[in-house]
């Protein structure tokens, strides 16, 4: 008898191939309200996250980016304005609903000449070698059932010299923030889900999959297994999220 | 600090917004910063210490707090010899005699010192505006427009009330971060709510057993 590979979906253990639908039963029920839950879970916050990952990202006029897990889109929307009409922006995401809100939420905004849309998984990208300048991740990486294959893909798609950035929460480096942070992520975040979206086992995994998620070092590290250099990261907020930032040789 | 990255990037979007939406009133220089559009000014304020990069754009400027590429120019030196620097009838003379340190093209820099040194905004106005016009707008604008051209050499009251200015832009006006009182009310809660969850428990874990037993 064969054993399945397990894998982690929050706390709980699931077969591996089971993770990715679960993961999807999470995004088709909190896409419609996803960036109002943004904005409410983090006060605001992650749009200055997001920004100071646009500054590290350097990306600039014609480049060619691919920005994973991109769902409502708000990375792609201020790519889309960096590359200009010589560069190029894909969208991706492995959920279709998601997709459709951001790709809504960007045709609604004027934004549609630059700009395409892919649903992909980030563990096998569907694009050719040394093809981008730039790869995004933004809390999303906790999400892929395979974070070491997910990393070479996205190796292999990058042009050498391509930058690759990973944004996610992270482990605090305060024990009182982080006693905090998890009185919040476990008693206040369910409770908001369930009265915003009805919802509040996917704000419980999403809980309990930032506790799962590799801390900053073992981040850095993995990256560096799988290829890239001169990796580095940048705590943000104590800890809470880091930017972890990599090069293709 | 432990939330300095965030804030600093809070405090570079907060005065990109204000510049932007103020310089939305003078055409003439953003007609000027487009020509300089593409380069990228490294402003390392020593005392106090402040480092972000001004990239003048087509449609305004950019702050940044991050850039890794090549820079136009790198200028390091206290905000007051920046001010100074500013304010010059003759930046060359001023870099030459001042004592801000600068590495890479000078033209560039005395360019944009030129622009910045004739900023002419209505700060009045865009104040009033936003106060929601009347009376009571125009005394308040006029009284923070007053500190805010008299701000443009930055004595040490416009930098204090552009602080406070920002710091509240950041808080009430962009919503770009909770003030420290309503996260530490926040945390406060979070705090109690947690250890009301836990008496909760254990009251039910009580009942649970004592309806066992019988």
């Amino acid at each position: 008898m064969s054993e399945e590979k397990q894998t982690h979906f929050g706390f709980k253990t699931v077969n591996s191939n089971d993770k990715a639908g679960l993961v999807a039963g999470v995004f088709h029920s909190v896409a419609a309200k996803y960036d109002l839950m943004n904005d409410l879970m983090s006060g605001g916050v992650h749009r200055l996250w997001k920004r100071f990952t646009i500054e590290v990202s350097g990306v600039r006029r014609g480049q060619r980016v691919l920005d994973i897990a991109g769902g409502t889109g708000d990375l792609a929307a201020k790519f889309s304005r960096l590359v200009g009409s010589e560069g190029q922006v894909v969208l991706a995401d492995i959920n279709d609903s998601m997709l459709y809100v951001g790709r809504d939420k960007l045709i609604d905004s004027g934004i549609c000449d630059n700009v395409s849309y892919i649903q992909c998984d980030a563990q096998y990208l569907p694009f050719p070698d040394n093809y981008f300048d730039c790869i995004t991740i933004a809390f999303g990486l906790r999400n892929v059932t395979d974070k070491a294959l997910a990393l070479r893909s996205m190796l292999r798609v990058l042009k050498p010299g391509g930058r690759l950035l990973v944004l996610e929460f992270s482990k605090p480096n305060n024990e009182l923030l982080s006693k905090a942070y998890d009185a919040y992520s476990f008693n206040i975040l369910p409770k908001m889900g369930k009265l915003i979206t009805n919802d509040a086992d996917s704000y419980q995994y999403l809980a309990e999959s930032i506790r799962m998620h590799p801390d900053q070092e073992s981040m850095k590290e993995m990256m560096d297994d799988a290829g890239f250099t001169m990796t580095e990261y940048f705590n943000m907020t104590g800890g809470v999220v880091a930017l972890h930032k990599g090069v293709k040789p | 600090m432990i939330l300095l990255p965030t804030i600093h990037t809070a405090g570079l979007a907060a005065l990109e917004k204000a510049v932007n939406a103020a310089l939305q009133f003078d055409p003439a220089t953003l007609q000027a910063l487009r020509d300089l559009d593409g380069q990228i000014f490294h402003i390392e304020i020593t005392s106090p210490q402040v480092d972000f990069y001004l990239c003048p754009q087509r449609q305004g400027i950019a702050l940044k707090g991050y850039f890794d590429g090549e820079v136009t120019s790198h200028l390091s030196g206290s905000a007051n010899e920046f001010l100074q620097l500013i304010s010059a009838d003759d930046a060359a003379s001023a870099l030459i005699n001042g004592n801000i340190s600068l590495t890479g093209n000078s033209s560039s820099l005395i360019q944009l010192q030129g622009i910045l040194k004739h900023l002419d905004i209505d700060w009045e106005a865009i104040i009033s505006s936003s106060l929601g016009g009347g009376s009571f707008a125009d005394m308040a604008a006029h009284s923070l427009g007053d500190t805010l051209r008299n701000g443009l050499k930055f004595g040490r009251q416009a930098r204090t009330n552009l602080r406070r200015q920002t710091s509240d832009f950041i808080i009430e006006e962009g919503r770009l971060s909770p003030g420290k009182d309503e996260l530490e009310d926040f945390y406060s809660q979070v705090s109690q709510l947690d250890n009301d969850s836990q008496r909760l428990e254990a009251k039910i874990a009580r009942l649970a057993a004592k309806l066992a037993t019988q």
